[in-house]
């Protein structure tokens, strides 16, 4: 082996949401002293707004550090974050495909989830070296005893020399850093064969148009190299190669076994897929790295401008979210309700509220969302297939032979005081268990078989909400199924809104149809006229509500001649109206899409 | 009922015996005479200040409010009274009103008023049930204001107005129908109608939404009562000349229509409006804080608590005042104010959008019946 490699670590840290990964990499990157701690960050590695607020990582962060070790010897660690959500599994294991080891962190407060158990899983079948630690141990209510053992039982792997820490105290972060030297194996690879490397990542630059993250097993890569992506075919001319540490260093070449950045004037990120392969065009590798699989959407909205925004803008934004993010596609479409908008397709439903609020957030646009959907697959009478995935392009119902729906293998972890509530809420929702398996004396892992439609509607929120936030989840696509699934409308004044329109399973409809008429109640403001408020399936209506005419609406007493305060009351009822959205005569405040959507813990 | 570009004035007493359950306004519990002893030199301090800032204007209307102003010792309002006639130019026919509240009249306290020239007096009842004003929170009965009515007549004011107030939790129509009989037929000059308000922050609306103790006056019946009133009022011959207010022939008063006729005045005491020679401001809210300004010579106004509106606000503000007009406003009126045709700033179509709801009367536009009921709806849309 050559001896540079002897001196490189590529690792990932894989953990629950919450159990502190992006703390431990803070300290980490603060001990190999990359940052100071004045410049430090909370939480270096997220640096988009949204992921600190949400404490959850949803861009890769790949660092470049330098360790030195008891041993003597410098090391070059590179931390290859991951994204830490259920929607976000392939990029993940696309990430873990980079690295030889994953440190593995468990809250000794909480012990083993169920994406703890995922993230695992998708280790082992990297074949990476698994190394756990347990994190939060400054904490009263830390059991490191109980949670190694846990570990052990459930995962599998030696956990007997687990480091302890607390990421947020600095505790036990120098063992930690040389456990990494010890026990996470060097790369491996041949610096003059054929190169092979991995894109595990990529942003878009716009000075240097795509930046590939990328992992080189085979190899040599340097500045004026003809590069060719095997799986799209494409070539491109490479202008740039370096490392992250954390801002970008460019450097003369990257050989097998190292981490780094590759520039080739590529334009969008869709052109560079995640776990494609790269290779040099005149000496290409004979077969391109494992793995590698176009990303599916799986859920689809439409998003329209709001009142007063301009389509071309929503469009503009599409656009540059686009370019960053190969997951995320849309196409132009229209509604009779909402005219002009997009139909986004997603990983999941997270997936969709990022996109969302960074419209929102980044742009600064008003919009507006539809009742998200998965894709169906309607099969015709004259035997031909159709995939929908938007309720206005279900065909006449006598064209129709019959529908499947998408059908997700949930695996749900739960403290056992709450299987009962998590099995009523799965059963609620259409789902079969398949088995329940203790992890531990307390702890519970329910295998549902259960349709996708339902995971995306509220599920999230519910298991959330009954379990006290200790649920957890973590789904995959198994297959599509026939199903009895039914179009369900919403009339205003008799007119139908087909922006609320929702495929939804026929035992749920009259339950659905319901709810969404008593939320629209809520939210409609009184009108001139009384608005019926209507659930329909076809010609049959199913659910009935009435906003009643307005009578009053006056503020009688103006004390000691305080207009200002008059008028701001009048600018809020005006603002108020801005937001409405008008379908025929009826105004409906913009929440109201939202809102429809929304689990009603009263339910 | 002229209107002249003479200022009015707004005096603040912010003490009462008590708050009231529905209370969102600006005042505080007070039972100590050396405090509103102390709180009128405060005042006649600020006179004062205030004069230097705004000299050789007339002022034709002074409204004492509160609060309750009645709360202060007779002799310490006639000095505030005096203070202001010393300082201002006061013009001989000039409306000067006191708001009271009836468990505070006494026979010398209406002496002193008169005496010092005040002339109208506004006497808060609300209602003639005990059960209501029990409910108010109010620190009077029904005969307490039956009282207070005969008493001020008795001591000389020709000029009575009484508010009331509609829209109750708990209030029936035979109640709301009782009160408004009782108060025609003690005969007052000018009558204020007030539907209930529930407000933030105040124990009626924890009461209503969120202990859920009582429930809100269903729309239908406040709307009701107010349509019973005004019906009641023009029958025994009262003018209805204000979305809130109506008045027997020529006692219209004549500083509530300053606010609604783009005319200026200037607040006194902490947390008074003023809009005057086209600032609009507001004296800070805090007591403390204002005696400090009080006593450091200085006028009570915050740099924060100065508005500054676009002309394009200004119009909105002359519309939707011109409006609680029930003879609404002269378009020529505004177009003289503002140098501007009415109908480029306000399209046409506004008109046939809110048919119904307001109309075209003369050179006049001015609410429908209908309209009145609705009001914020359409003045939301000027602002």
């Amino acid at each position: 082996m050559s001896d540079y490699r002897k001196y490189i670590r590529n690792f990932s840290i894989i953990a629950h949401i919450d159990h502190g990964k992006s703390t431990l990499a803070d300290r980490i990157i603060e001990k190999t002293g990359l940052v100071s701690k004045r410049d430090m960050r909370e939480q270096f590695l997220d640096n988009m707004d949204l992921e600190r607020e949400r404490g959850i990582t949803i861009k890769l962060q790949t660092t470049r550090l330098v360790f030195r070790s008891k041993d003597g010897n410098e090391y070059i660690f590179n931390l290859i974050d991951t994204p830490g959500h259920v929607d976000f599994t392939y990029e993940v294991s696309r990430s873990l495909a980079a690295c030889e080891g994953a440190v593995l962190v468990v809250d000794a407060t909480q012990g083993v989830e169920a994406q703890t158990l995922a993230n695992v899983y998708l280790a082992m079948d990297e074949d990476l070296e698994i190394m756990p630690v347990l994190n939060k141990i400054d904490l009263p209510s830390a059991r490191p005893g109980e949670v190694r053992e846990e570990i052990e039982d459930v995962i599998g792997v030696d956990a007997s020399e687990a480091p302890l820490v607390s990421a947020k105290e600095g505790i036990g972060i120098e063992e930690l850093l040389e456990q990494i030297v010890e026990k996470i194996p060097a790369p491996e690879g041949e610096e003059n064969a054929k190169l092979k490397a991995l894109i595990f990542d990529s942003y878009y630059d716009n000075y240097k148009g795509v930046v590939i993250y990328t992992r080189i097993f085979d190899g040599t890569v340097k500045e004026g190299d003809i590069i060719r992506l095997m799986n799209t075919g494409k070539k491109y001319e490479v202008t740039e190669v370096g490392t992250y540490s954390p801002g970008p260093v460019e450097c003369k070449s990257l050989r097998a076994g190292e981490v780094g950045y590759i520039c080739a004037s590529i334009k969008q990120v869709a052109d560079a897929r995640v776990g494609d392969t790269i290779t040099l065009a005149d000496n290409p590798t004979e077969e391109p790295l494992p793995g590698y699989k176009k990303v599916q959407s799986m859920v689809y909205c439409g998003i329209y401008p709001a009142e007063g925004e301009k389509y071309e803008n929503v469009k503009d934004a599409l656009e540059k979210l686009q370019v960053n993010d190969a997951a995320f596609r849309f196409e132009p479409e229209t509604s009779t309700a909402l005219g002009y908008g997009f139909r986004c397709g997603f990983l999941g439903l997270l997936h969709m509220e990022i996109i969302v609020e960074r419209l929102e957030r980044e742009f600064d646009l008003g919009v507006i969302t539809t009742s998200p959907s998965v894709i169906y697959k309607v099969v015709k009478t004259d035997g031909t297939v159709e995939m929908v995935q938007n309720p206005s392009n279900l065909p006449d119902p006598m064209e129709i032979d019959h529908i499947e729906e998408p059908m997700v293998k949930a695996d749900i972890m739960v403290p056992k005081e709450y299987v009962g509530s998590i099995m009523e809420i799965c059963q609620d929702r259409r789902g079969k268990m398949l088995h329940m398996e203790y992890i531990t004396e307390s702890r519970v892992n329910l295998h549902y078989d259960m349709p996708l439609n339902e995971v995306i509607y509220d599920f999230f929120d519910a298991l959330k909400s009954k379990t006290r936030g200790y649920g957890s989840l973590d789904y995959e696509f198994s297959r599509y199924e026939p199903s009895k699934v039914v179009k369900l409308d919403i009339l205003l004044n008799k007119d139908m809104v087909d922006a609320f329109s929702m495929i939804v399973h026929e035992s749920k409809a009259y339950a659905r149809g319901r709810f969404v008429c008593e939320k629209l109640k809520e939210i409609i403001p009184m009108h001139q006229f009384e608005v019926p408020i209507q659930a329909s399936i076809g010609q049959k209506i199913i659910a009935r509500e009435t906003v009643r005419a307005y009578r009053k609406d006056v503020i009688a007493k103006c004390y000691g001649g305080d207009i200002s305060r008059k008028k701001k009351l009048l600018e809020k009822q005006k603002e108020g109206k801005k937001r409405m959205r008008q379908f025929g005569t009826v105004e409906v405040p913009q929440e109201a899409f939202t809102a429809v959507l929304k689990y009603d813990d009263n339910k | 009922m002229t209107i002249t570009s003479n200022i009015g004035l707004y005096v603040h007493v912010p003490f009462c015996i008590r708050k009231c359950r529905y209370c969102s306004f600006l005042s505080f519990p007070c039972n100590e005479e050396k405090l509103l002893t102390e709180y009128s030199n405060a005042l006649i301090r600020e006179i004062r200040t205030r004069y230097e800032e705004w000299p050789y204007r007339i002022i034709d209307s002074i409204y004492i409010g509160g609060g309750t102003p009645s709360l202060m010792p007779g002799n310490d309002m006639a000095k505030v009274v005096n203070e202001i006639k010393e300082n201002f130019v006061v013009s001989d026919d000039c409306e000067i009103t006191i708001e009271a509240n009836p468990a505070t009249l006494t026979d010398e306290k209406l002496r002193a008023y008169l005496d010092c020239g005040i002339n109208r007096i506004s006497i808060g009842v609300q209602a003639f049930d005990n059960t209501i004003l029990h409910f108010l929170g109010r620190a009077h009965d029904k005969n307490d204001a039956i009282n207070a009515i005969r008493m001020s007549k008795k001591a000389g004011f020709d000029n009575v107005n009484i508010d009331l107030m509609f829209g109750i939790p708990g209030q029936t129509m035979k109640m709301w129908r009782d009160s408004l009989r009782q108060s025609l037929f003690l005969r007052p000059e000018h009558i204020s109608l007030y539907s209930l308000q529930i407000e933030e922050g105040t124990p009626f609306y924890d009461m209503i939404y969120v202990d859920k103790m009582v429930s809100e006056t269903p729309e239908n019946m406040d709307r009701a009562m107010y349509n019973e009133a005004l019906m009641m009022m023009d029958d025994a011959g009262y003018h209805h000349y204000e979305i809130s207010n109506a008045a027997l022939p020529g006692f219209e008063s004549r500083h509530n229509m300053k606010y609604w006729s783009y005319q200026d005045y200037l607040g006194l005491g902490p947390g008074a409006s003023s809009f005057i020679g086209g600032h609009r401001f507001k004296n800070c809210e805090k007591v403390s804080e204002y005696l400090k300004y009080i006593k450091a010579g200085m006028p009570p106004v915050k740099p924060e608590n100065v508005e500054e509106y676009s002309v394009r606000e200004e119009m909105g503000i002359y519309v939707f005042t011109g409006l609680r007009k029930t003879e609404g406003f002269n378009i020529n009126d505004f177009e003289k104010t503002f140098m501007k045709d009415f109908f480029d700033v306000y399209d046409y179509s506004i008109l046939e959008k809110f048919k119904g709801f307001i109309e075209m009367d003369g050179m006049n536009l001015k609410l429908t019946r209908k309209g009145l009921d609705v009001s914020n709806k359409v003045m939301a849309e000027f602002v």
